[in-house]
């Protein structure tokens, strides 16, 4: 018996070809990239990161300054703040989320602190000066709240 | 006509296998993404951020801007007054100054000194207040990059080594903040003037390297049936071997190399240490001079 194929056999297997060629190369690497990226930029490490980077380096601020960081209003973190590192985990929906917190140090002498369910960090740093007379002193802030 | 429809149902049947094939595919497909996806949140997820990272370096960089910038190292620029002869109307003497532990105020109020007696100002018609220390940190006027030799001389040992731990108040924790000033100007038969202290800094036994490697660990491992396929032939190197294989999988103790050895202990066993020359600043001397130099600073993480 001999094997045959009509035109509308043809064109449906070049057509899902097309599809899945489509989706290998385009629409999943695409996808995959976005997915990763916005997990990236939300995830414990990078927000740490972030946050201990802006700590240490408003130290280097010589008189004020204000730094606002606001890294997602999808994802909310714990946030707890001790002996120079800052310790961030994610409340993802996800529970294989939850794991990967991150513990990251800064250089500067910062209160320690613990804020729950926040996305919006604040951090300071002034000279301040006792009664305006003597040496000032550097003197760093941090807070957090929800946006 | 029995061949003919034989055919058709031939035909037909080849037909629906097609199908049924394509959607098998589909199906298949949408597979290899779930499982895909399944492993991105089980695994990718647990993940640091895996771009290498030179954190020694970093944290040397940063630690450096911020002790540049820092009012227990950086010239201020209200202790131009030191040495300097005023008019002695330049200050008020009268509510601000009646006794020793007053602080006296520049007219301008933009200049504001230690507790100071000043009487001794009052009687004649200028004055110099070499005693006085002014500072200009308040008002922001710290000149970032120009350190003062005598804030230098205060907090750091000039020309020797003191391992003794500094608090200003600067440094990583569970590190070895190591800071150079060296003023390249003062060179002299292959020596120069140089300040060198050790910043004390918190230590922590969690944020110890062996303790966080060994939290990996323990969060990594597993006993699983694979851990009999992956301790049998790593009995060849020894009980302990056959253990750590059966517990770990080579990528998770990959991760918890990655993720929790310093980096100095890395880059000595990959042979590219890393090191930094350090920033350029300029140091003020008292009598107004100002040299060349360079801080250098060393962060070494305890293992």
């Amino acid at each position: 018996m001999k094997a045959s194929i009509t035109i509308s056999d043809f064109v449906a297997i070049i057509g899902i070809v097309g599809i899945v060629l489509l989706i290998v190369t385009q629409i999943l690497p695409t996808t995959l990239s976005t997915v990763i990226n916005k997990f990236s930029s939300y995830s414990a490490e990078n927000v740490a990161r972030q946050l201990s980077n802006l700590i240490t380096v408003s130290g280097s601020a010589t008189y004020k300054i204000d730094i606002d960081y606001a890294p997602t209003k999808d994802v909310v973190y714990q946030v707890s703040i001790d002996s120079r590192t800052i310790k961030v985990v994610p409340k993802f929906g996800v529970n294989y989320a939850d794991k990967s917190s991150s513990t990251q140090s800064f250089a500067v002498d910062l209160h320690s602190g613990q804020y729950t369910d926040v996305n919006s960090f604040l951090i300071g740093k002034s000279i301040f000066t006792p009664q305006q007379i003597g040496h000032g002193e550097s003197k760093y802030a941090f807070d957090a709240t929800k946006q | 006509m029995v061949n003919q429809n034989m055919h058709l149902m031939q035909r037909n049947n080849k037909g629906i296998v097609l199908t049924i094939s394509a959607v098998v595919e589909g199906l298949f497909f949408i597979g290899v993404i779930s499982l895909l996806f399944w492993l991105f949140l089980s695994r990718v997820l647990e993940i640091h951020n895996s771009a290498t990272e030179a954190n020694a370096e970093r944290h040397a960089i940063n630690l450096a801007n911020v002790l540049i910038s820092s009012e227990k190292l950086a010239y201020g620029e209200g202790e131009i007054c030191s040495g300097i002869q005023y008019p002695c109307n330049h200050y008020i003497t009268s509510s601000s100054c009646l006794n020793a532990n007053c602080g006296w105020v520049a007219q301008d109020q933009s200049c504001y000194g230690t507790p100071y007696d000043c009487s001794h100002y009052s009687s004649s018609s200028s004055c110099t207040d070499a005693g006085c220390t002014l500072v200009y940190e308040k008002e922001g006027k710290l000149s970032r990059g120009i350190l003062d030799s005598s804030k230098l001389d205060s907090t750091f040992t000039k020309n020797s080594v003191n391992y003794g731990p500094k608090d200003i108040g600067v440094g990583y924790p569970n590190t070895l903040n190591l800071v150079k000033v060296i003023d390249l100007e003062s060179c002299q038969d292959n020596s120069c003037d140089m300040w060198m202290a050790v910043l004390s800094s918190p230590t922590t036994i969690e944020g110890l390297s062996v303790a966080k490697f060994a939290n990996c660990m323990s969060d990594t491992a597993s006993t699983d049936i694979g851990s009999i396929f992956r301790a049998i032939p790593a009995q060849i190197g020894g009980p302990l071997v056959a253990t750590v294989a059966a517990l770990w999988q080579p990528w998770d103790i990959e991760k918890c190399i990655k993720n929790t050895v310093p980096e100095n202990v890395k880059s000595f066993f990959t042979g590219s240490l890393i090191s930094s020359e350090g920033l350029p600043v300029l140091i003020r001397y008292p009598n107004g001079d100002l040299h060349v130099g360079r801080i250098v600073v060393g962060v070494g993480e305890w293992i």
